[in-house]
């Protein structure tokens, strides 16, 4: 499962956590490779934040070792800390003090210099659209303004690896595409983000995605990948005439790279995802095949990528046929 | 710059620009002990309450005149007499039903007459019905010094008396001397009818003055000059009996004897004329004089109190509240995340309340101590509380209590798991503060384990040494600065290490 890098910022290894009795993490491997988007997702409760806690050196790791930038977490030097970025779930800033006052906070809590700070703090207020609000008190501003302060605050120090715990919770999507559209400007800037999401379909937006449940990690793959193997490869979804559905069927059946195919929960006759290994090879001879055929009206044939969130349920209720005494505590969140 | 140092600072400004958002607390942080002060001292007379009294008389003296002066020398122990009665069982339902309106009954003996007369004291009963144990001591005390007054008086009465009684021991002096001579010149005459019936005219005189003597008083001069003139009476019983039997040396030695009683008698008679009846009965009087440098009024006496049990409390308050909000507001999680150390934290966090109090202590000692005429209306703005002492080491003194009660504030925050608990401990500290500093009860009137718990608290010392430097004009003692000192260090780092454990990666 865990995919060995030569430039992983965070080296998991058998990491478990537990609080008393009850284990939070289990058993987790995973590296974050430096310069990409990192996705954890997963059910409510599933371990990420403990998992974010961990990597932060919020918490200690009950077993198994990890290293973050080439330090253990837990005897984090000042030097290393200055080099993280982290923004927990909840607001924890302070709701008395200005949006500046808090953003100048943060930025004294990391040691920048003075005359270095008020250019930095007023590109961040631009960089998170707050410059208007610089002067209203934290308390007083909306909870999307208090979500962007708490990216504006992690980033302050400009860190080379960021922390963000569920930064899109709660957040109306029009703000959530801003996030992630920060994210994405922070990883061209050359910064490694780690990012836990219960919103399935921002999965999209990582360049690799680790998939918790219950406390254990049930992969770590690329999007693509991960839809691939929760479908079992990719799909092709064709369009005919209803009435020529029948004569597609049997044409399908011939064709030996075609591993399934069926219609789709509630679409209408005449249209069909057929199941391949590999859809931008298979495209063309499906195209060909059925174009061959001249009582066959085809209408449209192209492959389709389902979304992030009915793979996610296919994968949640695979884990929970190997593990069917947890499915009832898990909360899923499309 | 320096980073732990602009690390530091951060928690110094957050502190400082949290307040400063807060106007309204800060208002009533100067004001609101100012204007209690003023209320005080326009309001606090200083004088006890006089005790409402229900005198019951013996009713053979209901119109009796001397009641009257009785009444009046009550009057004078503070006593405020509100009705006089007979009846004692009334007196009492009626101080009972007055619900607090009548304070005391008080009950004359029914035997003033024979005051001296009787071979045992007389007794005023003082009733009274009460809860408190303040008022209580106050009433007995009362009562004493009431007494006191009356047996006063009484002794005075006497002593006029005894004055007029001495006039005529005098005579009788110098009457007895001549007497003698003569008693001496006829000595040699055996068995003289003269000498015997001056013996017997010197053995009635005698009887006579002694008798007035004895129904005068029962003063000190008095009694020595009765117990003289008894010696006298024996010496003339004894001459009688030597002139009855002719024994001439017997004769002249009774009459030596008589001689020197009559000299102490003299004395005596010279004492109870010359010296004043108010130094007999009052040999001993008091002047006080008060050598202090100020004699401050009620205000300016409790304004260095309140002073430093409003530092202790404002400091204990936002110390103990502000840990613990932090960990509410899960600020802590970034702290533990940032390279920033629970040293600094709590360092910064002094430095912002030190400053803001500083700044609160300095608006409020300046209302208190200002006296600036205002315009020709004859009032002046400010309470005009004295300071004769040092200015910098009034500002020590109050850096001490500052830093001592924020770091028992601090100490409340790093235990307190919720706002309520912290506040709760804060208020347990004000009436700790209230009850144990020597603010209001002085502290010699506790045990002695009490006053360690009163020495454990900041404001004890803020009290004194304030009062010291503001009043007295006097530095602090050396003992103020060892217990503020070690206060302040012990509560910071105990909070220093349990704020560490909290702050401690989990």
């Amino acid at each position: 499962m865990t995919q060995r890098t030569t430039n992983a910022v965070i080296q998991m290894q058998h990491v478990t956590k537990r609080f008393g009795t009850k284990e939070a993490v289990s058993d987790v491997s995973l590296e974050v490779p430096q310069g990409q988007i990192f996705g954890l997702v997963g059910p409510s409760g599933c371990g990420k934040t403990t998992t974010i806690r961990m990597m932060t050196g919020v918490y200690t790791p009950t077993e198994g070792q990890m290293r973050v930038l080439g330090a253990t977490p837990e005897n984090f030097e000042k030097r290393v800390r200055e080099r993280i970025g982290y923004m927990p779930q909840l607001f924890v800033l302070y709701p008395t003090l200005t949006v500046w006052e808090n953003l100048n906070f943060v930025a004294s809590l990391y040691g920048l210099n003075w005359f270095r700070r008020r250019k930095r703090l007023k590109m961040l207020l631009d960089f998170v659209e707050l410059r208007s609000a610089r002067d209203t008190l934290a308390g007083n501003v909306s909870g999307g303004m208090k979500r962007r302060l708490e990216l504006a605050c992690s980033l302050v120090h400009n860190p080379e690896l960021l922390f963000a715990d569920e930064p899109t919770a709660g957040v109306d999507p029009v703000l959530r595409g801003k996030f992630w559209e920060h994210f994405r400007q922070l990883k061209a800037e050359g910064h490694t983000l780690v990012v836990t999401t219960q919103y399935v379909s921002e999965v999209e937006y990582c360049d690799q995605v680790a998939v918790m449940r219950n406390g254990r990690l049930l992969m770590v793959q690329t999007p693509d990948d991960l839809r691939r193997q929760a479908l079992g490869g990719e799909i092709i979804r064709l369009t005919v005439d209803a009435e020529d559905e029948l004569n597609a069927r049997r044409l399908l059946h011939k064709m030996p790279f075609v591993e399934q195919f069926s219609r789709p929960h509630g679409a209408p006759t005449g249209t069909l995802d057929i199941y391949v290994k590999d859809a931008g090879t298979a495209l063309p001879e499906v195209i060909g095949g059925l174009g061959q055929d001249p009582t066959i009206d085809m209408r449209h044939a192209e492959e389709y990528k389902p979304p992030f969130d009915d793979i996610f349920i296919i994968l949640m209720e695979r884990a929970a046929e190997t593990d069917p005494q947890s499915v009832e505590a898990e909360v899923i969140n499309v | 710059m320096f980073k732990p140092f602009i690390r530091l600072l951060a928690f110094f400004a957050k502190e400082v620009a949290e307040i400063r958002r807060q106007p309204r607390l800060l208002l009533s942080l100067v004001l609101g002990p100012f204007l209690i002060l003023l209320i005080f001292g326009l309001g606090f007379s200083g004088e006890q309450p006089r005790l409402q009294t229900i005198l019951v008389v013996p009713p053979e003296r209901q119109n009796d005149p001397r009641i009257q002066v009785f009444r009046e020398r009550i009057e004078q122990a503070n006593f405020e007499v509100v009705g006089v009665t007979t009846d004692e069982q009334q007196a009492v339902e009626a101080m009972r039903g007055s619900d607090g309106a009548i304070d005391v009954v008080e009950v004359l003996p029914a035997d003033l007459d024979e005051l001296f007369g009787r071979q045992e004291q007389s007794t005023i009963r003082v009733l009274y019905n009460e809860i408190d144990p303040t008022q209580e001591q106050w009433i007995q005390y009362l009562s004493y010094v009431q007494v006191k007054e009356l047996n006063s008086a009484l002794l005075l009465t006497a002593i006029s008396g005894s004055r007029e009684q001495a006039g005529g021991l005098q005579q009788f002096i110098s009457s007895t001397r001549q007497e003698i001579q003569q008693i001496q010149s006829g000595l040699a005459v055996a068995q003289n009818p003269e000498t015997r019936a001056a013996i017997r005219r010197l053995r009635t005189n005698s009887g006579l003055i002694l008798a007035g003597l004895a129904l005068a008083s029962q003063s000190d001069a008095n009694q020595r000059a009765q117990s003289d003139l008894q010696a006298i009476q024996r010496s003339l019983d004894a001459l009688d009996q030597a002139a009855e039997s002719g024994r001439v040396d017997e004769q002249r030695r009774r009459l030596e004897e008589i001689n020197q009683n009559l000299s102490q008698v003299e004395q005596v008679a010279a004492q109870i004329t010359t010296v004043p009846p108010e130094v007999l009965v009052s040999p001993l009087t008091s002047v006080p004089e008060n050598l202090a440098q100020l004699e401050p009024n009620f205000i300016a006496f409790y304004a260095p109190g309140v002073l430093a049990l409003l530092l202790q409390h404002m400091a204990v308050t936002l110390a103990s509240l502000s840990l613990v909000r932090e960990n509410l507001l899960g600020s802590t999680e970034l702290f533990r995340v940032a390279p920033v150390g629970s040293m600094q934290i709590l360092i910064g966090k002094y430095f912002g309340f030190i400053l803001t109090i500083a700044l609160i202590m300095v608006a409020l000692v300046g209302l208190m101590v200002a006296n600036i005429p205002i315009g020709d209306t004859g009032y002046t703005f400010g309470l005009a509380v004295p300071f004769v002492g040092d200015l910098v080491w009034f500002a020590v003194s109050v850096l001490l209590v500052t830093v001592a009660s924020l770091g028992l504030g601090f100490l409340i925050s790093a235990v307190s798991t919720s706002e309520s608990q912290a506040v709760q401990l804060s208020m347990i500290t004000l009436l700790a503060a209230v009850f144990f500093s020597g603010f209001f009860l002085p502290l010699q009137n506790f045990q002695a384990f009490a006053r360690w718990l009163a020495y454990l608290l900041p404001v004890t010392h803020g009290v004194r040494a304030f009062q010291d430097t503001m009043l007295r004009g006097r530095l602090p003692s050396d003992e103020t600065f060892v217990w503020l000192g070690s206060i302040a260090l012990v509560c910071f780092l105990l909070a220093w290490r349990i704020w560490r454990k909290n702050l401690k990666r989990r």
